[in-house]
């Protein structure tokens, strides 16, 4: 039962048309697409817009469509739209959705409102039946509705989920539908193949083999890969007024971490030979958040009989048996391209993995094919693997 | 010449606890004087509870009548305290019967709050409480200074108190009437014994005690045991309910204690009487009038009369109350009344009734603190107990004799209610006349207020106090003595004056707020329907597809819609609604918006529509159910 209709039950009278008040507020776009993504319910939150938006945008902007995000001042942005987020009221936000192309959301509010004035929609739905949710008003066939798979499970009605299965639907089953009903024709396709657990969370990692220039001062927290290149000096430079996430397979001259330990936000020590007790001792008594791990899983319980007064844990590489265990019908193809949430600098440079590092494939912006190679499928949580031209 | 008005706020004067049989003996006295006016106000019960319609004097609960109102205070555990203490109705009858006097007799932590209401020492006001421990309460300490007559129920708590600087504080003892307890005459306590199937040779000690004196029952057992070693032919008798707190048959199985040693007090609630023997099961047959199941260990809600249980002590030897700190322990002077010699902790409250005057005996104890409040607790020894059930048992009879009648003399001198009553009229004389107006009005803060220069800090604070906040403070306030501090530490003068102003502005926004009733329209009283929506978005936007169709059903009817202030945006300008109204979880229920009983309610129909969509969700059904009906206008 729609979530109005019971409405009507417990009243018990009959359902007509809503209404809202629009407010004025001036825009200077005649045409234009209005996305929305919540913050305070966890679960309504989409985390791929910005695939979402990189494959719409390019044929928005040949006719001149512009992409405008709504919302609250403390929803996440969307990058390449026009951003309103807490500068319009609900009711100028009314405004701007009555003027618009098409409004594309998860479940929420102004899914309602733009259906209640016949405003073509793209909505997502996750954590709950789009049935019971759906847009009760406007053209149907205006309307498209995305409801996760789940992975074959019930919605969890819950206000934050873990995982996110909103997140299950693929950017470019949003995409298509946006260009379908905008009337634009794809030149293009794509499909996604794969989309690792971490994919939607942001991550900027470095190679402490440059520093950083001073005015560097990024919101994120830097992972310093010591583990790909050891160089303490460069270390306390990036450590010296940039919060810092310490990755690391040796143990690391203990001078230099008591210069950098106000800025350290966790240490992560692979267990290495030369690692003792006493040295994580010290570091605990600096108040270093060390972690220690292996990724030896035979060594496992030794390693734990060694260390017993600390936590290891077992963080096995990732193999690409690993994503086909998750996805039965994944077959690998020259075919695919994947994007990545993961940034890692090197000597000024950008790669989007471990393996374009390694192999000097710098980014500069266009996707990179997939490499069938065990050093690209460590970083598979990270990635979404998608097909070109299907 | 006009009487004075006296409020006496306590426990019901006929409530079975310590306040409440000091509180009935008081109002009894007080009443019998004919000297005052003097109105009851009782914890424990509502304001109109038909149990106070009964009594000589006039009472009023210091509960709501409201039931809602009791369930909104249940649901935080210290609004629910507050009022159980009578927080919630203690300015109404303030404001209702204007009194002279108000005299507070509780626990000090029942009175928090009070010193800042707008009749504190206004008109003469009395706290009387009892303390128990060293150190004292901070609570207790703190609020002393502000407390103009303050008096407390045991020796101790004086002495500290002075020692702290606040001589003021004085000492008035917990009342007992003394014609309840005494002792029987030496024929009449055979035949009790002989009743109760107690040999004239057993040696029984006595023991009266629930709460926190269960604490005491293991170093009791304890020192009993040792007894018991000498004196075979002794009983320890309990007067308790087993049903609460320490599990006293397997405290005896560990300390090895025969359980035929130990006696208990079973009630009968079908024929009342009560059966004193050995602690066998909770539910017992009454042997007097064949119930069964009849009789079980006095508690709370079934208990013996005053007068049964002066029969209780009458049967006992020597009363034996080990305890870990109390405020006045009534059971040790209803024991002494009968004329018992009695053994007490020589702690807190303990100290005066184990003085050679008092014709008790000490006992020693270790000290030990309880955890979070460190206050100091004590341990008897069992040894010290073993020691001085010894020295009572072998003690003559006319040496037994002679000690019961001055512990009885002693507690008639120092807390008979003639005693107590008299001392009190004393206080009460005493007070001056009230000449304060009962304006309720509050004055308002003044924000805009700028001090002049004015060198000492402690004088600037005050001026800050009187002229911002409109309150009269002097240097001991813990506001004062914290902004001082604060001022010390290096503090500037404009931070705290811009907190003072920022106060004053909280509290003049929070007086502006008019009451639930005020938001109504008075003219459509009995056309008002209301949808209780709290939230969210989506919600109220479904839902305002609708108001048109209740509107259709209802027209003479104004529709008040009332969800959280961020949604009301969503409803500017529906045509369908009268008015919109900020929500609050007291207007979630059903019986507070239409009325029951006394309470006539603000809507003739109240909607609650999340109670099936959020509260309980029951609308899902794997989206898979079917409606018989068309929902949907046409």
């Amino acid at each position: 039962m729609h979530l109005v209709e019971q409405y009507a039950l417990t009243t018990g009278v009959k359902i007509t048309k809503p209404f809202i008040e629009a407010s004025y507020y001036p825009l200077v776009f005649d045409k234009y697409i209005v996305v929305e993504n919540g913050h305070d319910v966890k679960s309504r939150t989409y985390g791929m817009w910005a695939d979402v938006i990189s494959e719409i945008k390019p044929y928005l902007d040949e006719k001149q469509i512009t992409i405008i995000q709504i919302g609250d001042g403390k929803d996440d942005q969307i990058p390449g739209c026009y951003d309103l987020r807490g500068r319009t009221s609900i009711k100028q936000s009314v405004y701007v959705l009555k003027k618009s192309l098409l409004h594309c959301s998860t479940n929420d509010f102004f899914l309602d409102v733009a259906t209640s004035f016949n405003i073509p929609v793209v909505a997502m739905y996750g954590s709950t039946f789009a049935g019971i949710a759906k847009p009760y008003w406007g053209n149907e066939s205006q309307q498209i509705l995305l409801e996760s798979d789940r992975k074959g499970k019930k919605p969890t009605f819950l206000a934050d989920e873990n995982p996110r299965t909103v997140n299950f639907i693929s950017p470019e089953k949003i995409s298509n539908g946006i260009l379908k009903l905008l009337k634009i024709k794809l030149k293009t396709k794509t499909k996604t193949k794969f989309i690792g657990d971490l994919y939607t969370a942001h991550v900027l990692e470095a190679v402490p083999d440059f520093s950083p220039p001073v005015d560097f001062n990024p919101e994120l927290v830097v992972n310093l890969r010591m583990d790909y290149h050891f160089d303490l000096q460069n270390m306390a430079n990036w450590g010296s007024n940039r919060k810092i996430n310490i990755f690391t397979n040796r143990i690391i001259d203990l001078n230099y971490i008591n210069a950098v330990k106000k800025n350290i936000v966790g240490f992560q020590q692979e267990i290495c030979t030369d690692l003792n007790n006493k040295y994580l001792n010290i570091l605990k008594n600096l108040r270093v958040p060390c972690e220690l791990f292996t990724k030896n899983e035979r060594a496992l319980g030794k390693l734990r009989m060694k260390y017993f007064d600390h936590k290891i844990t077992l963080k096995k590489e990732k193999t690409l048996e690993d994503i086909k265990e998750s996805n039965k019908s994944f077959t690998f193809s020259e075919n695919f391209h994947y994007k990545s949430n993961k940034l890692l600098l090197s000597n000024g440079k950008k790669y989007l993995s471990k393996y374009d590092y390694l192999a000097g494939r710098e980014y500069k912006g266009e996707s990179h094919k997939v490499i069938d190679d065990p050093k690209f499928w460590e970083d598979q949580d990270y990635l979404r693997i998608y097909e070109k031209n299907v | 010449m006009k009487k004075k008005k006296i409020v006496i706020h306590s426990n019901h004067s006929r409530a079975f606890t310590g306040f409440g049989k000091h509180t009935k003996n008081l109002l009894q006295y007080l009443y019998n004087l004919d000297k005052y006016e003097i109105i009851e106000f009782a914890n424990g019960l509502a304001w109109d509870a038909k149990e106070t319609k009964f009594l000589p004097w006039k009472c009023y609960g210091s509960l709501p009548n409201d039931a809602q109102r009791i369930n909104q205070l249940n649901k935080d555990p210290n609004l629910a305290r507050a009022a159980g203490y009578g927080a919630e109705m203690v300015d109404e009858i303030i404001k209702k019967e204007k009194p002279d006097v108000y005299v507070g007799i509780e626990d000090i932590w029942g009175f928090s709050g009070y010193w800042n209401k707008k009749w504190w020492n206004k008109i003469n006001c009395m706290v009387w409480t009892t303390l128990d421990s060293l150190p004292l309460l901070p609570e207790a300490v703190s609020a002393a200074p502000k407390i103009r007559n303050c008096y407390v129920w045991a020796s101790f708590a004086v002495k500290e108190m002075h020692r702290l600087g606040h001589k003021h504080v004085g000492l008035l003892r917990g009342s007992l009437d003394p014609k309840h307890f005494f002792r029987l005459s030496d024929d009449n306590r055979r035949q009790l014994r002989e009743k109760q199937n107690i040999s004239p040779d057993e040696f029984v000690i006595g023991f009266v005690f629930r709460n926190q004196l269960r604490k005491s029952v293991p170093n009791l057992l304890e020192g009993y045991k040792l007894f018991i070693k000498k004196n075979p032919k002794s009983k320890l008798l309990l007067h308790t309910s087993w049903g609460e707190g320490w599990d006293i048959p397997r405290l005896l199985k560990e300390k090895d204690i025969s359980p035929d040693n130990i006696l208990t007090t079973y009630f009968c609630h079908e024929c009342r009487d009560f059966e004193i023997k050995r602690f066998t099961e909770a539910r017992e047959n009454c042997r007097f009038c064949g119930g069964e199941k009849s009789q079980e260990t006095s508690n709370v809600k079934h208990g013996i009369t005053e007068e049964q249980l002066n029969l209780v002590y009458n049967l006992m030897d020597v009363y034996c109350h080990p305890f870990t700190s109390g405020g006045q322990e009534i059971p040790i002077q209803e024991a002494k009344l009968t004329e018992l010699i009695t053994l007490n902790t020589n702690y807190s409250c303990g100290e005066d009734s184990c003085s050679e005057e008092s014709g008790g005996f000490p006992l020693e104890w270790a000290e030990y603190r309880e955890p979070g409040t460190q206050f100091i607790k004590a341990s008897t020894y069992a040894e010290s107990i073993c020691k001085q059930l010894q020295k009572v048992s072998e003690m003559p009879t006319e040496t037994m004799a002679q000690l019961g009648k001055k512990a009885r003399k002693f507690v008639i001198n120092n807390f008979s209610i003639e005693v107590i009553g008299k001392k009190f009229e004393k206080i009460i004389d005493s007070m001056p006349e009230v000449d304060w107006d009962f304006d309720f009005k509050k004055i308002q803060s003044d924000p805009n207020y700028n001090p002049p220069e004015i060198e000492k800090n402690a004088e600037w604070l005050i001026d800050l106090y009187k002229n911002i906040l409109k309150r009269d403070v002097d240097e001991n306030d813990d506001g004062h003595k914290y902004w001082t501090q604060e001022l010390a530490k290096g503090g500037k003068r404009e931070e705290v004056l811009n907190y003072f102003k920022k106060v004053a502005n909280d509290e003049t926004q929070k007086e502006q707020i008019p009451s639930f009733e005020d938001l109504l329209d008075k003219k459509d009283k009995g056309r008002r329907i209301a949808i209780v929506l709290p939230s969210a978005q989506k919600d109220v936007f479904l839902f305002s597809s609708l108001l048109p169709s209740i509107k259709k059903l209802y027209q003479d009817y104004n529709i008040y819609f009332i969800t959280k202030p961020e949604y009301h945006e969503i409803l500017d300008g529906n045509p369908y609604i009268h008015k919109i109204l900020p929500y609050g979880d007291q207007l979630d229920d059903m019986f507070t918006m239409e009325g029951r009983g006394d309470h006539e309610g603000y809507f003739e129909v109240a909607y609650f529509p999340h109670t099936t969509t959020q509260k309980f969700i029951t609308y899902v059904h794997n989206c898979k159910d079917k409606t018989d009906f068309n929902l949907q206008c046409t």
